[in-house]
């Protein structure tokens, strides 16, 4: 059975008449990694804010393990980790310091805050750069530290706000692979513009837009679910271009086709046609066509994404 | 207090590191002195500030000799006027214009002629200076008594004696250079609302506050910390600058720990306008540009470093409260001046005591309240 650690029941807040967040609810789950996507502007960071303590919400409530989360309670906000977007160190304070600094604020007595830190610095693979100012370390060892400054405390719950933002491909797998093994340990909280990330590494995702729940579910399923679906090109060896038949004999399973130019290849949209090929194949067989070679492109979560929330630029 | 100590360390070690805003803050105050010293610490004669023009248009010796008179001039043993010959009346009037001079004597061409004629005709002797000057009514004031016991002794007419000069105890022994010294610290002080407002609007704009807010740092926390490590910075730079004043030939007949802690005072209520600053600054050039116009106004208006003029709301007890006492910097000045140039203790400063801890305190206070409304509320 799972355990739900962190719960939203009907969040609502409104800045000067605008409605960023409406009636939000949402469970997340613990030791799952949990993607929270949306275009900017979406609401992610106000829902984000209020679920951590940072912000009152006008309407719903936020539970923490089953209790209520009040604004500015300490203690709850201990049990949760925050690794913004942009780097947010202090540039003047060594690795260690900031860290056992921080640590020391959220409570920790200075020789746990000291032995956290440099466990951490270690997994990071900062434990050479401990003593170095943060500000002389490259971007993407500042941005493990900011990783790392939202561990500290040993929270239950880790939100990361697009961890692998600015970081080149090495950086980027470690960070990836770094966060994966958090999983295992605590509960994470992606927020992401990265649909890739979010595929990759989300157990679970949910899309807002318009301060709304729109859809919440792992990206599998969602895939299957929501957008154009996959794209099948079988290619034909009788080379038979009837495209009302191939229609008729797709019918049930709500696909759209298409043959290209040559007539040699049928082109077969429909969701989850990928987990749906051997009936596809078997309908137009039955059909009269004898499928050869198959190219798959499978529906993607930017492909949902983009779905729900449109093509138009934000903000 | 685990916390609010853990943020003052932190904020000291960046401060530290930050060289030059760390100069700036334990080095201006006796840099301040150093420059006063420039100016007014040379020696404390008059001659520094008496400049005399003399444009000497006599036929005769008595001219000259006129001039020598008035070159060796004496009061208190130091020499009266600095005397500046060869110039004609028009560049002596461009010096004047200019405030290079206090005052431009013309001695005319029959001043010998004058003094010697039996029949005792006029010498009329020009002294062309600014009326709204106090250099050239002092320069006049010793002028004309100069002059006349020249003219006496060559006239061989004696006066009785109309007086003697006798100076007030504790007066006479302050240099301007000593007597600056108290305000120019308060100006050197006031720096604190600079440093405050900058730290708090350098979290700020670093994301840092909203960090140090996700860590479960309260208001309190944020500001108590940075308040206390701009008290051990006072506690630092209060040594150092009374350190330069006595390199500088600076002697204070009080106590100097009792003037120690009058600054570290002043500095607690100069970060309460700092964290005042803050509130309004989103970026660090707002909190510097905010924070001096601050500043500025609680020094200058403040009587430290030139008088203001009296404007008596009511009293209290035979004490007269003016509008200006209700700035931390106008105790601290009058209680800095009793205690360093006057030997006084701690009991002839009630009055100046207890108002600047209420305002350092309320203004600490008032700064909190505000920051956390304007900017912590909105984290």
């Amino acid at each position: 059975m799972t355990n739900i650690i962190l719960s939203a029941e009907g969040l609502s807040k409104r800045f000067n008449g605008l409605q960023a967040v409406k009636n939000l609810s949402l469970n997340v789950e613990e030791g799952e990694v949990f993607g929270f996507l949306g275009p900017n502007g979406a609401g992610k960071t106000t829902t984000i804010r209020m679920l951590t303590g940072l912000l009152r919400p006008d309407g719903g409530r936020v539970l923490l393990n089953g209790q209520v989360m009040q604004g500015g309670d300490a203690a709850a906000r201990a049990q949760v980790g925050v690794c913004p977007q942009e780097v947010v160190i202090w540039k003047k304070l060594t690795c260690l310091e900031q860290l056992v600094f921080t640590g020391q604020l959220y409570g920790l007595d200075g020789q746990t805050a000291r032995r956290n830190a440099l466990r951490l610095l270690d997994e990071l693979d900062l434990a050479e750069k401990r003593n170095s100012l943060s500000g002389t370390l490259s971007g993407g060892m500042q941005r493990r530290l900011n990783i790392a400054l939202a561990l500290v405390h040993d929270p239950r719950i880790v939100v990361l706000d697009e961890p692998e933002a600015g970081l080149d491909p090495q950086n980027r797998v470690g960070v990836r692979e770094y966060v994966q093994s958090l999983a295992h340990r605590k509960t994470d909280r992606l927020t992401t513009h990265n649909m890739d990330e979010a595929e990759r590494v989300a157990d679970r995702v949910a899309i807002i837009d318009h301060g709304e729940l729109l859809v919440l579910d792992t990206p599998e399923q969602l895939k299957r679910q929501v957008g154009e679906g996959d794209v099948l090109e079988i290619g034909l060896k009788n080379g038979r271009r009837d495209e009302e038949a191939a229609q008729a004999a797709l019918s049930s399973l709500a696909a759209n086709v298409q043959w290209d130019e040559a007539g040699a290849v049928l082109r077969v949209r429909a969701l989850d046609a990928v987990g749906r090929l051997a009936q596809i194949l078997g309908a137009l067989e039955a059909a009269g066509f004898q499928p050869g070679a198959v190219n798959i492109r499978a529906n993607t979560l930017e492909d949902v994404f983009i779905q729900l929330t449109g093509r138009r630029l934000r903000e | 207090m685990k916390k609010t100590l853990s943020m003052c360390w932190k904020t000291l070690l960046e401060t530290a590191r930050d060289w030059q805003l760390s100069g700036v803050y334990l080095l201006f105050p006796a840099a301040m002195i150093a420059m006063y010293f420039m100016a007014f610490g040379q020696t404390p004669s008059m001659s520094n500030w008496l400049t005399l023009l003399v444009d000497n248009r006599d036929r005769g010796v008595l001219g000259a000799q006129l001039v020598d008179a008035l070159t060796t001039a004496q009061f208190d043993g130091q020499p009266i006027f600095s005397v500046r010959t060869g110039l004609d009346e028009r560049s002596g009037r461009i010096a004047l214009e200019e405030g290079k001079a206090a005052l431009l004597l013309v001695i005319p061409a029959d001043f010998t002629d004058a003094l010697r004629s039996p029949t005792g005709s006029p010498a009329e002797l020009e002294m062309h200076g600014d009326p709204l000057s106090d250099n050239y009514l002092f320069a006049r004031s010793f002028l004309s008594g100069e002059v006349q016991a020249f003219i006496d002794r060559q006239t061989g007419w004696t006066r009785p004696p109309t007086g003697t000069y006798e100076f007030l105890p504790n007066t006479g022994k302050v240099s301007d250079f000593a007597a600056g010294v108290p305000g120019v610290l308060v100006f050197g002080v006031m720096f604190s609302t600079v440093a405050s407002a900058l730290m708090l609007a350098r979290e700020r704009s670093a994301g840092t506050l909203e960090r140090l807010r996700m860590s479960g740092a309260s208001g309190g926390v944020v500001l108590g910390g940075v308040a206390l490590a701009n008290l051990v910075m006072a506690l630092v730079q209060a040594p150092i600058s009374f350190g330069a004043a006595l390199l500088m030939g600076f002697r204070s007949p009080g106590s100097l720990p009792l003037a120690i802690g009058i600054t570290v005072l002043l500095c607690m209520g100069a970060v309460g306008c700092g964290f005042l600053s803050a509130c309004f600054a989103r970026s660090e050039g707002a909190a510097v540009a905010i924070s001096t116009a601050v500043m500025t106004p609680l020094v200058f208006l403040s009587g430290a470093i030139f008088p203001m003029p009296r404007f008596e709301l009511f009293r209290i007890g035979g004490q007269a409260v003016q509008l200006i006492d209700f700035m931390p910097t106008t105790p601290a000045a009058s209680a800095l001046s009793k205690v360093l140039l006057h030997g006084m203790g701690a009991e002839s400063m009630v009055y100046e005591l207890v108002l600047l801890v209420a305002l350092c305190v309320g203004l600490l206070a008032l700064g909190a309240v505000v920051y956390q409304r304007r900017v912590l509320r909105g984290l």
